[in-house]
């Protein structure tokens, strides 16, 4: 069964999935991890994706940003069908519209964190000077101006979030796809990089779809989907 | 931020592999370099070895001796335009450390080898002095001699009158373009050693001919009709090319060095494959990294170029470390081996070699770490990690 999850009809979807399904090979076994899926994102939302492991939800997330390919159905961002894109436009297109938070941070640890967060723009035609001046706005923005000089392992998990948020926004993507962000929090920490999600939503206008267990944590986003086997629904299976 | 410095955290990452794998290349490099001498010392010689030169032997045993009543018939050979004879001892200056070889020829020798020049004014002062003496530049910047003194060679050799001290004076320093095993001759004059020396049997004895020819086409020829005045005569002469002669004079030990090359070489390759497996060791160990860097829009052609630099930089650095070594490594062991392999030396062109063999083994090594990145399935190796 095909579940289609519309977005509020004044605004124009930025993200619309169509029919998208994604099998997997499981030794002699076909997967389906997700069934003919429809989904819409408006531009500014910000989306909780909640769901049982293995339900597809981290699936569904990597399609969204490129780093997977539907076996089936249409993917488009902007506009844009990225399940048509070659792997090198895919990358391309990547860099300028997705940025990637993680519930392991994943940042380099032999740079600091304004090396990290100037990653991606080593991708743009930005000169050096440029480069670090974005990347010391981005640090500033989520409160992490004063450990630019640090490496990772002279953070807290708290502050390792907050430069993986800022190396995620430092292009100024389209969409910010987070993978269980407060995952490795504990609730103080948790709940600071929430807020942040919050404000770059709120104030900066950035559309976020996150991928969390945690209630607590959708319950900050605007809106709740639930993913159960591959379908998405508006309420948690029962 | 730039890709050097995403370089340089790489191999940052953990110092001791790095550190060791860095000294591994300096230590198949170093090996490289002295292999590379041996080469050279083989058959280095025959790079300076020229066609227009021939050489007379005893036919029985090269170095055996050869009556020096030869050269009036050899210089008569059509297509010879000149023929210097040798003979020679052995001596030292002042210290018996000191050793050198005291080489006699005729006053012909600038003739027959002229790669070897000097001032018109010091060659009219050697020609015209009986004692007289010229020396490779490397000997007389060893001794610590000026031209116009009067050198004493120690020798074991005795003169007529019983002493041992053989005095020569240097008249001139000669230039060739050789390598250090060639600027570091002594050159004295037959006649005054054949005169003075005391023991008879040392008389009237050379043991080569070296001839000047007109036409390297017609040495074949020569060296026939050279060998051919004595053939009916006691010793017999073998001539042939320098070129040839010093083929005969590898071959002595040709089969020795090759297996020392051989056996360098499976050690060399051995530890470059060691050092790709450190690399592809490392590139595994980062594949969340890779993943991530995908993720922020990174292609593959550019994670594998960076791969490919990390290499690059780990090998033709160490590489470069150990020619440097290797260097001077064989500038130390030259007096131990410079008897046998006169040319034995780390060439400009086998450094060249080294760092093209170097360049060529990085991008080798990288090859299957690139190949894993290129590979990667990043939502994958995201999950896993």
């Amino acid at each position: 069964m095909a579940s289609v999850i519309a977005a509020d009809s004044q605004n124009r979807a930025l993200v619309s999935l169509r029919g998208v399904t994604k099998l997997y090979q499981r030794g002699s076994e076909t997967v389906e991890v997700l069934k003919r899926l429809d989904l819409e994102v408006p531009r500014g939302d910000f989306l909780a994706l909640m769901g049982p492991s293995g339900s597809g939800k981290t699936t569904l997330m990597n399609i969204l940003g490129g780093l997977d390919r539907p076996s089936a159905g249409e993917v488009l961002v902007g506009g844009q069908p990225i399940h048509r894109l070659s792997e090198r436009a895919l990358s391309a297109w990547r860099a300028r519209h997705i940025g990637f938070v993680f519930q392991t941070y994943h940042l380099l640890p032999l740079l600091t964190a304004a090396q990290n967060v100037e990653l991606p723009l080593m991708l743009t035609r930005f000169k050096a000077a440029e480069r670090r001046k974005r990347a010391q706005v981005a640090l500033a923005l989520v409160g992490m101006e004063a450990h630019a000089g640090q490496k990772p392992t002279e953070l807290s998990g708290g502050q390792e979030q907050r430069v993986g948020i800022a190396r995620a926004i430092v292009s100024d993507p389209t969409v910010l796809l987070c993978d269980e962000p407060t995952g490795d929090l504990d609730r103080t920490a948790g709940d600071e990089i929430l807020e942040l999600l919050q404000l770059l939503n709120r104030e900066h206008g950035k559309t976020i779809l996150m991928v969390t267990h945690d209630p607590h944590a959708a319950a900050k986003a605007r809106r709740t989907l639930y993913m159960n086997k591959g379908v998405l629904g508006e309420k948690p299976e029962a | 931020m730039n890709t050097p410095t995403l370089v340089w955290s790489a191999l940052r990452r953990r110092k001791a592999r790095t550190l060791f794998t860095f000294l591994s290349v300096v230590v198949a490099f170093v090996l490289f370099s002295v292999l590379a001498a041996v080469r050279q010392g083989m058959l280095g010689q025959l790079t300076f070895s020229v066609a227009e030169r021939l050489e007379t032997n005893n036919k029985i045993s090269q170095g055996s001796p050869l009556p020096v009543s030869y050269y009036d018939k050899i210089v008569t050979v059509p297509g010879v335009t000149a023929v210097t004879y040798l003979n020679g001892f052995q001596g030292y200056f002042k210290d018996p450390r000191d050793r050198l070889q005291v080489l006699v020829f005729s006053p012909t020798f600038l003739q027959v080898y002229r790669e070897a020049t000097l001032p018109p004014a010091q060659m009219h002062a050697w020609l015209t002095d009986r004692q007289g003496v010229i020396v490779g530049p490397a000997l007389v910047r060893r001794m610590g001699w000026k031209v116009g003194e009067t050198i004493p060679i120690q020798s074991k050799v005795p003169q007529k009158d019983g002493s041992t001290t053989w005095y020569f004076h240097l008249d001139g320093i000669y230039h060739a373009d050789l390598p250090a095993a060639y600027q570091s001759f002594f050159v004295a004059h037959y006649r005054y050693f054949n005169e003075g020396v005391a023991n008879p049997r040392l008389q009237n004895i050379v043991f080569q001919y070296i001839e000047r020819i007109t036409d390297p086409r017609d040495a074949t020829a020569i060296a026939s009709a050279i060998d051919g005045l004595f053939k009916n005569s006691s010793p017999q002469t073998l001539t042939q090319s320098e070129a040839a002669e010093t083929i005969s004079y590898i071959r002595q030990f040709g089969d020795v060095s090759a297996m020392v090359i051989y056996v360098g070489i499976a050690v060399f390759f051995s530890l470059l494959l060691i050092i790709s497996n450190t690399l592809a060791q490392s590139v595994q160990e980062r594949t969340a990294e890779f993943a991530i860097l995908r993720g922020l829009g990174f292609e593959r052609g550019w994670l594998a170029r960076l791969v490919l630099q990390e290499s690059l930089l780990l090998i033709v650095s160490g590489a470069v470390l150990g020619l440097a070594l290797g260097y001077e490594v064989t500038r130390l062991l030259y007096p131990s081996v410079g008897n046998i392999l006169q040319t034995f030396a780390l060439t400009w062109g086998a450094a060249g070699l080294g760092i093209l063999l170097s360049i060529v083994f990085a991008l080798l090594a990288g090859l299957v770490p690139v190949q894993r990145i290129t590979r990667l399935r990043v939502a994958e190796a995201l999950r896993k990690s």
